[in-house]
């Protein structure tokens, strides 16, 4: 409960930061690129497609890329939940969310996906049956993702696009673009200035994006994909399921980590953790409280790792 | 469902994997989802890059227009910077291709005082400086030294310009009443406007920068707009022939 909701302080934190830089027009931007002056990250895909559109290498902009990669290899991707501002838009924008938050107000439980009692488990399963797990590819994740998926395609096709057509062609589609963009927009609403058809085309290509595309971060987003490459090597902060705990362990059929994922992983499974964006949600939801997020992995498996 | 018979093993469904095997590549339903995304967006920058619109005013240093658009990622840092409020956004009016990227704009915003320091300051560059007021550029390089991709070049204002200064005769008070108005002459900064024998305003191209100090003041359409657009007696026009020497 903890982690979760200290992430969605840091996602408003993050937001207000750039609202706040917008309205006192202290050009800390947004997030394409948010700092002071020369001091600022940069979005790595923006710098990729910038690199390959024009040609040259901004050195500055070089730098700030590697620094990137270093903070995805310690923190995996932990920008898509913990600061991307396109997870609770895309929440928002759902009616299942508000029908949700209706039905929590009335008092009815909504984490209901749990298909298991875990008080009624130690009392069913004997304790001398071993069930094997049930996955057949390592030990005990159910659903093992593919090695590339359509993210990465999109990937190339950023990179394609922007070396034909000679410019950054995914900045401008670009959901997390697209949102401050809107709020750029709006905040010009305050002032003099000539606002257009824009106020209602931003939105509509978000609506489009994110509810039309419904999975968009694990479908389709290509910053997304860089940054799960990036992350290969990531062994930090990735959850850790005991399988003296696990249900799933024991022949319960248990899926309430995966359902909980945003990312769409197992968590058993270690060959997917690095697309992991350590939102915590599997650890949360665990009906065993199985799942923790150590800083490091004390007796890391590394017989599975790739 | 279009067949999509790319090479990439189409016994890769993921529907009963064998145990013995890794995991698959790619799926066939990804497959599918990837390539016709990476199609949209090759689709989407050839649209753009067929539909362009009149290149927009760049802010100082974004005058190559091809290395711009190039590099610029729409950050919108410049535009936040600016202390002199002279950056908007492109809307997609202007061309597909820029929109989100920044252009410069002189006709929001005012200079309010400070005038006669401008006038009466040693350089024209440090009395711009110190003028009061926004919508126009004082060549401060915080846009440039702000931009993370170096869409921005480094800028020099007394031998480059933002775009040039050019009299719109329709418009101009001057040219309807002769003598009727000479504000763009008193205005300008580093003296790129002279009068002609008529005592009308001459730009001197050798001498703008496309500060857009004149385009702000111009009285002529400030106000409202006679003739479907917003343009002033005078406007900055982008030049990209360069600013002769």
């Amino acid at each position: 409960m903890k982690i979760n909701i200290l992430r969605r302080i840091t996602l408003a934190v993050a937001f207000l930061a750039v609202v706040v830089g917008l309205v006192l027009n202290a050009g800390t931007g947004t997030f394409s690129s948010f700092g002071w002056q020369a001091i600022a990250a940069i979005c790595p895909l923006g710098v990729l497609e910038s690199f390959v559109a024009s040609r040259t290498i901004f050195p500055r902009a070089l730098i700030v890329l590697v620094v990137t990669a270093v903070f995805v290899i310690i923190f995996g991707k932990a920008f898509c939940s913990w600061l991307c501002p396109v997870v609770p838009l895309r929440s928002l924008l759902r009616v299942k969310t508000w029908k949700a938050l209706l039905k929590h107000k009335n008092g009815k439980e909504v984490n209901a996906q749990i298909r298991v009692n875990p008080t009624d488990i130690s009392a069913d399963i004997p304790t001398d049956v071993k069930t094997p797990p049930t996955c057949k590819h390592c030990s005990g994740c159910a659903s093992q993702r593919t090695k590339l998926d359509s993210r990465h395609l999109i990937l190339g096709g950023t990179l394609l696009s922007a070396a034909v057509f000679g410019f950054p062609v995914f900045c401008l589609i670009c959901p997390i673009g697209l949102t401050f963009g809107t709020v750029i927009l709006l905040w010009q609403l305050f002032g003099p200035n000539e606002v257009g058809l824009a106020l209602l085309l931003y939105p509509a290509l978000l609506v489009l994006e994110l509810l039309v595309l419904r999975k968009w971060c694990v479908k389709f987003c290509p910053l997304g994909a860089l940054l799960s490459l990036l992350s290969l090597p990531n062994r930090l902060f990735r959850p850790k399921v005991d399988s003296s705990q696990c249900l799933r362990m024991k022949g319960v059929d248990c899926s309430v980590c995966i359902d909980a994922c945003p990312e769409e992983i197992d968590p058993h499974c270690q060959q997917d953790l690095h697309d992991c964006s350590k939102c915590g949600l599997c650890a949360e939801k665990c009906p065993a409280s199985a799942i923790s997020i150590p800083f490091r992995q004390k007796n890391s498996s590394k017989s599975v790792l790739p | 469902m279009k067949g999509n018979e790319t090479g990439v093993s189409s016994g890769s469904i993921q529907k009963d994997p064998d145990p013995e095997q890794k995991a698959a590549l790619i799926s066939r339903r990804s497959l599918i989802a990837g390539v016709s995304g990476a199609v949209v967006l090759l689709g989407i920058g050839g649209v753009a890059r067929v539909a362009v619109g009149d290149t927009p005013l760049r802010p100082p240093g974004g005058q190559d227009e091809q290395h711009f658009i190039g590099t610029c990622i729409r950050c919108g840092r410049c535009q936040n910077v600016c202390p002199r409020d002279a950056i908007k956004t492109c809307e997609f009016e202007d061309g597909i291709i820029s929109a989100r990227t920044p252009k410069v704009n002189y006709r929001l915003g005012h200079i309010s005082s400070g005038y006669k320091r401008l006038r009466e300051a040693q350089t024209p560059l440090l009395g711009l400086l110190e003028a009061e007021g926004s919508g126009f550029c004082d060549f401060c390089n915080l846009c440039i030294e702000n931009c993370p991709v170096g869409a921005l070049v480094a800028f020099d204002p007394a031998s480059e310009w933002i775009g040039e200064a050019v009299l719109a005769t329709d418009r101009c008070i001057a040219y309807e009443k002769l003598g009727g108005c000479r504000k763009c002459v008193d205005y300008c900064p580093f003296d790129a406007i002279t009068v002609d024998e008529f005592r009308r305003p001459v730009v001197i191209p050798e001498k703008c920068n496309g500060c857009g100090v004149c385009e702000n003041i111009c009285p002529a359409s400030s106000y409202r707009t006679y003739h479907n657009d917003t343009r002033r007696g005078i406007n900055v026009h982008v030049n990209e022939q360069g600013r002769p020497a």
